[in-house]
This record gives C-alpha cells, structure tokens and sequence, in this order.
C-alpha cells in the first residue's frame, strides 16, 4: 500500500502503532479452504482512531482477531504481516511470546460487555486480577488504580461498582468496566469490536465520548470497529471500508462523507436514513446481498451488485490504487480506492447514464 | 389506494382511530417459589394511544423503557393488568374466544428473523400454517394466499419449498413479513424489525414495508430505537422513558421541537450525519448517571 505516510513506515521510530500489511488470514472448513481476510492492509498512528467499517462477512473483526492472534491457530492460517510499534511482528511470535501483548500493549474491548465479564466475581477483583496480571503492583496498590480507572470511564459510585458484579449494573456501566479493563494497563494498541452496538443510543454517546478522551489522554492508537456510519461521522479519523474480506476504500473521514468513491461506500451512505432524509421517496438501496466466502466472485466481487458495473469489472481483480479526482482536497495517495471506474462515477451521475450501464 | 405522504401527517379528523389504548397498565409480579409476592414491576403505565388507519406509529424509548411489552399487549400476547384495547372500536380482550377473529387483524413482525421461524419446517408450511391456526381448512384458498404473500415480498411460489436456514437475514425477515401478510391483517407491529439486519438490507425492508402500506393499506406500529430509521418513517412518535408515554407528536413535531427533557436527550444521542457536524453539535448528555 502506497500512501505519503509510506516514507516512514520504514524506519522503527514510526509513529505507527500498528502496521498490517497484505494480511490473508485463511480457515480450514468443510468447504474447503476460506480466506476470510484477503490482503488487507493499514496501519494506525499514535492518538488516531481508524474506523474498520463493513456488513456482516465482510471480514472485519476477523481482522481484529487476526492482530490479537485469538483466532484457533489449528485452522487459521495466517500470512502477511502485522508489525506492533514498529518493531514487533505479532504473527511469528510463539503463543508463549504473545501472551503479554495481550490485555497490557494490546487492548481490546468487545460488543457484548456481559459475555466479556465472570458473572460469579467483582468488578474489583477481576479489574485487580487483570492489572496484577501485567504489572508488580501490589494488591492495594492494584486496587487504588482499579478505583482511579472506574472513575476516568466516569462511572458513578466507583467505589460501590468494585464490590459489585457484572449483573447488578446495566449495560452502559457493564462497558465502561470493560473499557476500564482494557485501558488499566495503558496499551498502546485498542481494538473496540463494535462497542457500541448492544447499547442504548444515549448511552452509545457516552461511551463513543468516552473512547475519545481516552485515546487524547493516552495516546492510544485505537481500532474501531463497527457498522454504523453515524459513529464514523462521531469519532473515526481515518475510516477502512471493507467488503468480502478486502478493502475497497481507504481515506479521512471527511473525505469518505464528501467523496466516496466506490460504488459500494456511495451505497451505504445513500442507503442508510438520517434525520434529513426525504422520506417522500423509497431509500435508494444496494440490490442482493453480501455472497458467502466460499462463493467469492472473480474480478471486482462488488460487481454484481453495482449499478456501473461493466464486462471489464468482472475480468480481472481491481487493485486498491490511489483515487485521481481532479479538484479533489486530498492529497495524491491519501485516497485509495478498489474499483476502476471510480473517477468516472460523478460524470455518470450527472448525466444519468448509469441506468444504461446496469444493463451492460 | 392513494399515496400516504408521511410528511404531512396529522390525523385526519374525519376518520376513527384504528386502534386505540386507554389507561393501558402493565404489571409484572414475582413470586416466591410459595406463590406468595415479592415485589412487582410496572412496565407499561396508564398509556394511551390512537393509531389511524394507514398511518405509522413509532414507540421509541430505550432498552426496559416498556416499548415491546406495549406492542405485546396491543396484540394480545399479553394480558394488561388494567385498560382497554379497541379495535375499530370493538374491546379486544386476550383471554377472551371472542376476541380471537379481532387479534387476527393485529399480526407481529419480530426482531430476529432466525429465532422467529421454525428451522425444520419448510416456507410453505410455516405460511400455511399461519391460516390453518385460524381455522382455515380451503386448501386452495390457502394455496392461493401463500402465493400472494410470497409475491408481495418479493418472492416467487419455487421459495416455498426452501427451509428458512437457505436464505439471508433479509431473506428471512421477508418471510417473517410474508407469514404475517398470511391472514390479511390490517395492523402490523413490527418490533425492531430491521434492527438486526445490515445497512444495504435494512434499506431494502424499510421500503418493502413502505411498498406493503401503500398497497394493502396497512397500519403499522413500528417499535424501535433507531431515531434516524423512525424519522424516515413514522407518521407519529410516541416516546416512552419508563413505562410512560412521555410525549406524542408528529414525526415532523418531534424532530423540529422536543418537549420533554429525555426526548431532547434522546435526540442529541444521534450519531451526527458527517463529521463537520462535530463541532456544531451541543453535546447534551451530561448526566451519566442516568447510564
């Protein structure tokens, strides 16, 4: 992958927490084998949050398990390369050696705060069990930063939650505690698989809130998972869009609401209501469905569903390459997209050509 | 069938609620393993509704706010502990044989459409069943309605012979919103139905059930908390916070000036449409310990 950031991903004091490069990760199944994840690449810098974005199957939290290596390693086969604080390559370590990695420089936070949580301890012991794990503290010592992380996620009565457990609180307070788990130990690295998406929408707010001074306060590089454009628009920086395990558009968030540039980005911004939308009118939609892995389709896999696909899109695999949109305030190479039409779209739009495409 | 705007959307005066609610009460008691009380829970609270007909009315509220146990009462999966549901001005009673030709009329659409349909029984027969539970023996009557449905999601007569597993989370709520379209209902309650499906999908039932409405004339109660999807939907909201109707207003009302204060809460909650709204935003919920 190409991008201006490309210069320094090579020399070890790269700001980049995480760099992951041309990751294929495969699984044994009964079908034969099944590359969920196929060639994907991005890095995340210090203090910057990285919005994975897709539908069901499109591969991104197998991405994020990928990084944290929590994947079965019988029937997973990995490739490529993941490299942690410049210098540190997470796919040949042993499991002994990732071990530590985990919950103290990787941290990482999941959708259903409930199943994360042991129903039969406390708040307080599994938070002092988590940071004695990682550090020399001493009990109290692990108790005392227990309490001051309930109290940065902003939890109200702190000191009660510590005796509490998981059941007596409710969900937003439940995540706020997983939140606080996972930033106990200041990882440099946090992976939030869709943390939003179980909870109330005030309470998303909160936490969407939340994960964003964390990562000013910490410096966290921060991988966010979700499916939901209106928590990009919220808190992402920079935003991967992915579809059948690879990545179809790479940009800043502004860029991915004013010019997106593959088809399937301009369909899930269209298709998704907002308060503005005119609902005088049917929402424009994506025709089909997302097809399984073990039907992955050659050349552009977006190709059936697109209304500018032509015979060309379905001939050979399109690469992800800078987007070349004339008057566009990106700078070269800020913008990749994987689609080969995609600097013809606008024209298309505007004169309402697409419609002849559709039937190519 | 004429058009509904759902942008012009006060009731017309001229016409008679569909379905209403009055002084709706909904009691859940624990008991100890003796039977004796231990305490109990209101979830719905002395709620009152008027739902028009081809309108939509939207519940929405937050998780435990009682938004799914008012929409199981109003079908009569439920029994209130106290108030009145009328039909087209006929009292609809749960427990009551009478009242059972009534509640045909009220069909459910559920939230997820793996749970909702039985795996081992093919299309065909989950539609059918549909009717043969009222009491309807025609085999060609039936055979005639599974078509029909089928064809009004979009579907043809070869998916009936599919098992529900062989098709999409899309696919699948299409079939859901078939089996309802079964007994030709006039009201459908549709419980967080796309809330489980993707974005590209979503989209696609959002405007099935908009197709369905204009063409059947269908009511609709849409229970969700998705304030963007209501928006683009609902003729009337209805906020709940607590067992409690707290404010009704059109859809247009509501968005343009929230009375109360979890309504306004509520609203400054929604995920903002682009990023440059960042800053502009007043970010409202301060009161965490709300959470």
């Amino acid at each position: 992958m190409t991008t201006t950031h490309a210069e320094n991903h090579d020399d070890a004091g790269s700001p980049d927490v995480l760099r992951v490069r041309d990751l294929r990760t495969s699984f044994a199944t009964e079908d034969g084998l099944v590359t969920a994840v196929d060639g994907v690449s991005f890095h995340v810098a210090r203090g910057e949050i990285l919005g994975i974005v897709g539908e069901s199957g499109c591969g991104k939290s197998v991405t994020a398990e990928s990084v944290m290596r929590l994947l079965d390693e019988d029937t997973t086969d990995y490739d490529g390369s993941v490299t942690f604080d410049g210098t540190t390559e997470l796919l040949e370590l042993t499991e002994d050696q990732m071990r530590p990695y985990r919950g103290s420089r990787l941290g990482m936070i999941f959708q259903d705060p409930m199943s994360s949580l042991n129903p039969v301890y406390t708040i307080g012991n599994q938070l002092i069990e988590a940071i004695r794990t990682h550090t020399r503290l001493t009990k109290q010592q692990a108790a005392d930063k227990a309490l001051q992380m309930l109290q940065i996620t902003g939890i109200p009565e702190p000191e009660l939650r510590l005796r509490q457990y998981p059941h007596q609180l409710s969900g937003g307070q439940r995540q706020r505690v997983v939140i606080a788990m996972a930033m106990c130990c200041e990882p440099d690295l946090l992976i939030a698989d869709e943390p939003t998406t179980a909870l109330d929408v005030t309470t998303q707010a909160q936490i969407l809130r939340l994960i964003d001074d964390l990562r000013c306060n910490y410096d966290t590089g921060t991988m966010f998972i979700t499916h939901d454009l209106g928590v990009v628009a919220e808190i992402c920086d920079r935003v991967i869009v992915m579809y059948l395990g690879q990545v179809i558009e790479d940009t800043d968030v502004h860029t991915l609401f004013d010019e997106p540039a593959h088809p399937y980005t301009r369909g899930l911004l269209a298709s998704t209501p907002s308060l503005e939308t005119d609902n005088s009118k049917d929402l424009p939609i994506i025709p089909g469905a997302v097809p399984t892995l073990t039907q992955v389709p050659d050349g552009c896999r977006f190709a059936a569903r697109c209304p500018f696909a032509i015979d060309e899109c379905t001939r050979a695999t399109p690469e992800l390459r800078p987007h070349q949109r004339p008057g566009s305030h990106t700078a070269a190479g800020d913008h990749l997209v994987r689609c080969i039409r995609a600097e013809e779209i606008p024209d298309l739009l505007s004169t309402g050509d697409e419609q002849e495409d559709t039937d190519d | 069938m004429t058009e509904t705007t759902p942008a012009s959307a006060e009731p017309p005066q001229s016409t008679e609620p569909l379905l209403t609610a009055r002084g709706l009460t909904k009691e859940f008691v624990s008991r100890s393993p003796l039977g004796f009380r231990k305490g109990a829970v209101t979830a719905v609270k002395d709620l009152n509704l008027e739902i028009y007909p081809r309108q939509t009315y939207a519940l929405v509220g937050e998780s435990g706010s009682g938004k799914s146990t008012t929409g199981r009462l109003l079908q009569g999966l439920l029994t209130p502990t106290s108030g009145e549901i009328r039909l087209a001005g006929q009292v609809l009673d749960a427990r009551s044989k009478e009242s059972r030709p009534l509640r045909r009329d009220i069909q459910m659409i559920f939230q997820d459409p793996h749970s909702s349909l039985n795996p081992r029984r093919r299309v065909r027969h989950i539609l059918e069943e549909a009717l043969r539970i009222v009491g309807q023996r025609d085999r060609s009557i039936i055979r005639a309605r599974v078509k029909d449905s089928l064809e009004a999601v979009g579907f043809s007569q070869e998916h009936a012979e599919r098992f529900p597993h062989e098709f999409s989370g899309g696919q699948r709520q299409r079939i859901g919103i078939a089996r309802a379209l079964m007994v030709e209902p006039k009201v459908l309650i549709c419980d967080e139905p796309v809330s489980a499906l993707d974005v590209s999908i979503q989209a696609q039932v959002l405007n099935l059930l908009r197709q369905l409405q204009r063409e059947r004339g269908l009511t609709y109660l849409f229970i969700s908390h998705d304030m963007s999807v209501v928006r683009y939907l609902a003729d009337r909201i209805g906020v709940m916070y607590q067992g409690e109707l707290v404010e009704e207003n059109t859809s247009e009302g509501l968005y343009t000036a929230p009375q109360h204060p979890y309504t306004q809460k509520l609203l400054a909650s929604v995920p903002i449409q682009h990023p440059r709204q960042r800053q502009q935003r007043d970010r409202l919920p301060e009161n965490a310990d709300q959470v």
